[in-house]
């Protein structure tokens, strides 16, 4: 069933019995709270290997000589692999799409850009042999001259990192998007023009689970079990890297510890194990320790940020120019597409008549950057917002009056192609300032004391990268049924926490009026399941969603017109509803399903139903083929966040009395879900805004674990308040849009501003914490770590 | 020479011998030597908490605690909580009020709010807060969390009223 | 990551233990809790070839106090139990915060306030107070016991007065008098799982409102915790007004050199040293 299927079957919502107000429960959730639930790293063989990388232990180097003497002569060493295990060279990256932009090795052969860079791997019967032979193989480098600021890497000159010669030096990506009215006359026509810079910092995702790879070989098969949020596009290039076609790669996707885009690459140590397990013969296990996990998997990208904007009189933004630099560190992967992206998000969420975007993701030796909960957005909205902030105020406009001026609207069709459908941005914005008490308390707060506003805008729903073929940016759903009415459920998309499963069971169970205890449902697995093609960009709720309604949908008419000759009614006055089929015409036309589906197989020669789904963004790729306007996502989600706050004022300590927090995900599919995505949100924006930063020193992080990495406890988070009952999106699934991702970007610059206004200093970096604010107040430079 | 050191402890209730390493964890004993993969390894520095289990009634970080110093003693991990197929308050307020999302903190943060409700059953949030801040969720804000235990709590209270 | 390997060994004895010791000097690691030993030898910061458990010992987890001889705290008393014990919340409220502000639930658990100073962190929570308040560490060796003052005890990070073969077995606080008080303030950016960016202690004595003795300690500004004697001196003799007050925190700022770290440059530290002086000080001052 395409997308533009007919929508004659889909259930109404006066039919709905389980979405929205009913408390269902997660169907992984008994196996979580006892212990049962098997991630990877629980995944045991009897006779398994352990896996252990040996890593660069600085970078950019040269590598002279690699010798696994030593190492080979341990007792219980079983396999090493050294970078010509890989002579075929093919590399790493991350869309398929975009398979000529990949650009890592899986071990380097020659040069060791980042460090913690793959280059070799060991295999051996437990976990301490693995560790002292990696110790036992000798690596000899040449280090050669690195470069850690990316606008020193732009230099002709400085060193080149992973830089093909193509363009401008060390720039492995650009994006420009410019689009509408003459922006020099919109700037020549302003009542007021500011010209700002801002920087957002390095991040890391600090998923709970360490990423992990168990990988077997039977019967020429790779089966790898995978900490992954797109076990499909790691067959791709499992399968590239391995030199096999992809019917010889199954990649499973086990219950997965979080992942918040930092499980979005295809990394050299799951490769190592697959290729190790086929050497061996025996299954091999390779878990990250929490330390590689910081340094060699990925970050979110440090962006330094100019934004020129041009207002009117009466305070509605004209026009607005920026130029966004972001550290890529040496590799693509998932970050390919973070300069369209960090173009993107500079519209949300506001209406402009003209916009000139550019953005330049640049090689340097620090740690790779790539996709993280927002991909950009979180940065980009950081600078933007300060930026709206600092109008309103040099203007004299009341904060949330001013956002509401720009305010995108329904309908609204931007410059550069977006075509906001559902949207209650202004809504948010009313509801957050009416919640944190801004009315009674503006004007009135003491010293110190402060409300901060952040508005911003995300895709709901996108592609890999938005592409006119379906097959790579679709969502995939099977349903089966069986002579009992019993479904059995096959989604490729990928639970990594956020409850994605439990919704496309729920949505299926919904669409077939059946309890969600009748839906069995299956997932991504790349030999069982069907395609899709990862969790990221916001996509799964609404594209598997809406995926998994219509093969639902397909399978229920299916039944319907079978059974509506039978009745003597057309097929489509019937609906699934409470385990029956019933006539929404005659009341007394009912029959349970299970009887429905007997008849259906008795007519149909003995055929189990199924039914078939789909959905795809469609759209077409121009923005990647320089042209300016592309409409990036089916539907658009827009949020409000609001913080009160005090600022100790001797020491620079927050107290975050309170964070209120509005968004606009259309209709929500399970309110205990919405609102655990939100309060998520709160907790990883405010790690960002006030506790998290990856310091780095020539590449290395310095702070690689839980106790100089410091996310929120429970201890330190504050009180929090969410509404997110706004319009239903049209084409949403069951009305719903994005909820997790693009709510983690308003946290960091609502907490920002209210800090501005409790100081009375405009801040333009992050993080806050206390030392960067103390600094701040008496007039110190901040220059205690480096970019 | 490897050292190694035969041990005898009680767990989840059993009896159990064994001959470990001594440099083994009692986090890796329990999960490569007997299977009990339900207790986590998130850092294996005594900083995240997904590896808590009970250890004489009291949580404690199984990462940083030998196998070898727990003989003679009793230890209780999160598949040692449901009895006879019957799930505990916890669990169930944990899964009734959407206490968890990746799960991977769920195991440990269960362990460390049974020993705070084993020996306060009346908590208030800030006690709650307080038994769980070894415990790092990156997904949930711990709202939930705390609403959770909160919830259990009362039904325990209520049960024994 | 395994840990490097070892030999587990338990005393039942302190004379035995203090053997062990001697016997396998520079190559053995005593251990209570575990908590600050299994992280640093994970990190291959020390990898001693035996390790000495001292659970096994009777007697060593006392928590007992006494009018004369004050609070005698066990090598093997949890912080845990320092932390939640209503006689050291009763008499000396300052000990059981700075027990409680240590790393987390499960580590106090586990760890004791022995271990915490054997360990000598500079940032340790649980020195400042002992050094406030003039705590002595009773020592076991192969040759009997002695007492150590606790200003002699911190000799730099991972470095103490301990001598080869020794033990610490208690360490005694001395009681705090009607018009004695104290207080602990550490200094982190989260409220639990954070090391002290500072930490400070005071201890404050009054009589008819003039100050007659104090002692104020500092954690994490020097290679071990120091005490602050100048800051001291400004408050004895005087009453302690905010200009007073002030000028102690300035004087205990003037009275250490810290580093610059990735938690910390050393100028916050030191401005956050005369903010913490001054508001140890005033929470003392409350309790009268």
């Amino acid at each position: 069933m395409h997308k533009d299927c007919s929508k004659t079957y889909f259930k109404k919502p006066e039919f709905y019995r389980l979405t929205g107000e009913s408390n269902y429960v997660r169907i992984d959730a008994e196996d979580k709270v006892t212990g049962h639930g098997k991630y990877v790293g629980d995944i045991m063989f009897p006779d398994m290997l352990t896996g252990r990388m040996v890593r660069a232990p600085f970078a950019p180097a040269r590598i002279l000589s690699i010798d696994t003497s030593e190492a080979e002569k341990l007792p219980g060493v079983k396999c090493i692999l050294t970078p010509k295990d890989f002579e075929w060279k093919a590399k790493v990256g991350n869309g398929e799409f975009a398979a000529e932009f990949a650009d890592k090795e899986v071990l380097c052969t020659e040069i060791v850009r980042q460090v913690g860079d793959d280059v070799c791997a060991v295999a051996a019967i437990d976990e301490e042999t693995a560790q002292r032979a990696v110790d036992l193989i000798k690596v000899e480098y040449e280090k050669l001259p690195g470069v850690y600021d990316p606008f020193e890497a732009m230099e002709e000159g400085a060193p080149e990192v992973n830089w093909e010669g193509k363009g401008l030096h060390n720039i492995g990506m650009q994006s420009h998007m410019c689009a509408g009215t003459d922006i020099d006359e919109e700037f020549g026509n302003a009542a007021y023009i500011q010209h700002r810079d801002y920087s957002a910092h390095r991040m890391v995702h600090a998923a709970m689970e360490p990423h992990g790879a168990v990988a077997t070989y039977r019967n020429g098969t790779y089966n790898i079990w995978m900490s992954t949020q797109m076990c499909y596009v790691d067959q791709f290039w499992y399968a590239r890297c391995l030199g096999v076609p992809e019917n010889r790669v199954r990649v499973i996707k086990p219950l997965v510890g979080g992942g918040f885009g930092g499980k979005l690459d295809s990394y050299s140590f799951g490769l190592c194990a697959a290729k190790m397990a086929e050497l061996t013969q025996r299954p091999v296990r390779m878990i990250l320790t929490r330390e590689e996990v910081f340094q060699t998997t990925r970050n979110r990208h440090p962006i330094y940020m100019h934004i020129d904007t041009a207002f009117a009189k009466n305070g509605k933004m004209l026009a607005k120019k920026c130029y966004h630099v972001l550290d890529g560190g040496p590799y693509g992967g998932s970050g390919v597409a973070a300069c369209a992206q960090a173009t993107l998000w500079a519209n949300f969420p506001y209406k402009l008549n003209s916009v000139d975007f550019l953005a330049r993701r640049v090689y340097t030796n620090n740690p790779s950057s790539g996709a993280m909960r927002g991909y950009t957005a979180c940065q980009v909205h950081f600078a933007h917002d300060l930026n709206m902030q600092y109008a309103a105020d040099q203007m004299g406009i009341d904060p949330v009056e001013f956002r509401k001026i720009s305010a995108a609207d329904p309908g609204y069709v931007a410059p550069a192609g977006l075509h906001i459908t559902s949207c209650a941005y202004k809504e948010t914005l009313d509801t957050a300032a009416k919640e944190i008490g801004w009315y009674e308390r503006k004007g009135k707060m003491k010293d110190g004391e402060g409300i901060g506003f952040a508005g911003t805008g995300f895709v709901s729903g996108t592609g890999f990268a938005v592409l006119e073929a379906p097959n790579q940016s679709s969502a995939c759903v099977q349903v089966r049924l069986n002579k009992r009415g019993m479904v059995t459920l096959y989604i490729g998309s990928h639970d990594i926490g956020q409850g994605s499963d439990t919704v496309m069971t729920a949505i299926v169970a919904e669409e077939l009026g059946l309890p969600m205890d009748m839906v069995k449902t299956f997932m991504s697995d790349t030999f069982l399941t069907p395609w899709d093609s990862g969790s990221y960009g916001s996509r799964v709720t609404f594209l598997a969603g809406n995926a998994a309604r219509r093969a639902a949908v397909d399978a229920k008419r299916q039944l319907f017109e079978t059974i509506a000759p039978i009745w003597g009614v057309m097929p489509e006055t019937l609906e699934c509803l409470d385990g029956k089929v019933i006539s929404k015409e005659k009341a007394e036309l009912t029959m349970p399903i299970g009887d429905a589906m007997f008849k259906y197989m008795t007519i149909h020669g003995g055929d189990e139903l199924i039914g078939v789904g789909s959905y795809y963004h469609r759209t077409d790729n121009s923005q990647y083929n320089g042209e300016n306007t592309t409409n990036y996502a089916p539907a658009y989600s827009f949020s409000t966040g609001a913080a009160h706050l005090t600022v100790d004022k001797e020491t620079g300590v927050l107290d975050i009395d309170e964070f209120v927090f509005a968004h606009d995900c259309g209709r929500a599919l399970n309110r205990r879900a919405v609102e655990g995505q939100l309060e998520g949100s709160i907790g990883m924006g405010l790690g960002y805004a006030v506790y998290e930063h990856n310091i780095t020193k020539e590449g290395k992080i310095l702070n690689p674990n839980f106790r100089d990495y410091r996310f929120p406890t429970a201890l330190d988070m504050p009180k929090m308040r969410t509404f997110y009952d706004f319009t239903p999106d049209e084409e949403g699934p069951l009305g719903a849009k994005e909820a997790g991702e693009g709510s983690a970007a308003p946290v960091a610059p609502a907490i920002a501003n209210a800090v501005n206004m409790a100081t009375g200093v405009y801040f333009t970096a992050l993080p806050l914490d206390p030392e960067h604010i103390w600094r701040a107040m008496n007039g110190m430079e901040d220059d205690r770590h480096s970019k | 020479m490897m050292h190694k050191s035969v041990i005898s402890l009680t767990i989840n209730g059993d009896s159990v011998d064994a001959i470990v390493k001594d440099n083994l964890t009692l986090l890796d004993f329990l999960r490569d030597q007997l299977g009990l993969t339900g207790t986590k390894k998130g850092c294996e520095q005594g900083e995240c908490g997904a590896c808590t289990v009970l250890l004489d009634g009291l949580p404690v970080n199984s990462c940083c605690t030998l196998a070898v110093e727990c003989s003679g003693r009793e230890v209780v991990t999160i598949e040692g909580l449901a009895r006879e197929g019957e799930l505990t308050p916890l669990q169930r307020q944990f899964i009734d009020k959407w206490a968890l999302q990746c799960g991977y903190c769920t195991p440990g943060m269960i362990m460390s709010a049974t020993a705070l409700l084993n020996h306060n059953p009346h908590p208030t949030e800030l006690e709650i807060r307080e038994a769980i801040e070894g415990n790092l969720c990156r997904c949930t804000g711990y709202a939930k969390i705390v609403e959770a235990i909160q919830a259990a709590a009362a039904e325990m209270n209520w049960e024994e009223a | 990551m395994v840990l490097p390997q070892f030999e587990y060994m338990t005393a039942s004895t302190l004379e035995e233990a203090c053997r062990l010791l001697l016997e396998h000097d520079g190559k053995a690691k005593v251990m209570a809790g575990a908590t600050d030993l299994i992280p640093p030898m994970r990190d291959k910061v020390f990898t001693p070839e035996y390790i000495i458990d001292l659970k096994q010992i009777p007697g060593l987890d006392e928590l007992t106090y006494d009018e004369e001889e004050g609070l005698k705290i066990g090598a093997l008393t949890t912080l845990r139990t320092l932390e939640k014990s209503e006689l050291v919340q009763a008499k000396n409220p300052a000990v059981s915060y700075a027990a409680k502000v240590i790393a987390s639930t499960q580590i106090r658990a586990k760890g004791t306030l022995v271990g915490n100073i054997c360990n000598s962190s500079p940032s340790n929570d649980s020195a400042p107070n002992l050094l406030a308040q003039g705590a002595k560490v009773n020592v076991q060796g192969v040759d009997g016991t002695r007492v150590i003052p606790i200003e002699e005890f911190f000799l730099g990070v991972r470095k103490t007065a301990l001598k080869p073969g020794e033990i610490v077995t208690s360490v005694v606080i001395p009681p705090l008098k009607d018009n004695e008080k104290a207080a602990y303030l550490k200094f982190a950016v989260r409220k639990a799982m954070d090391l002290a960016i500072i930490g400070v202690a005071a201890k404050i004595k009054l009589e008819n409102g003039i100050c007659t003795d104090a002692k104020i300690a500092l954690g994490a500004v020097a290679i071990t915790p120091i005490l602050a004697p100048k800051a001291a001196e400004v408050l004895i003799g005087k009453e302690l007004t905010d200009e007073v007050i002030e000028e102690a925190a300035q004087a205990a700022m003037d009275s250490c050199s810290p580093i610059s770290d990735i938690r910390a440059s050393k100028e916050y530290r030191k401005a956050m040293i005369g903010v913490y002086t001054k508001r140890a000080i005033k929470q003392c001052l409350e309790q009268f």
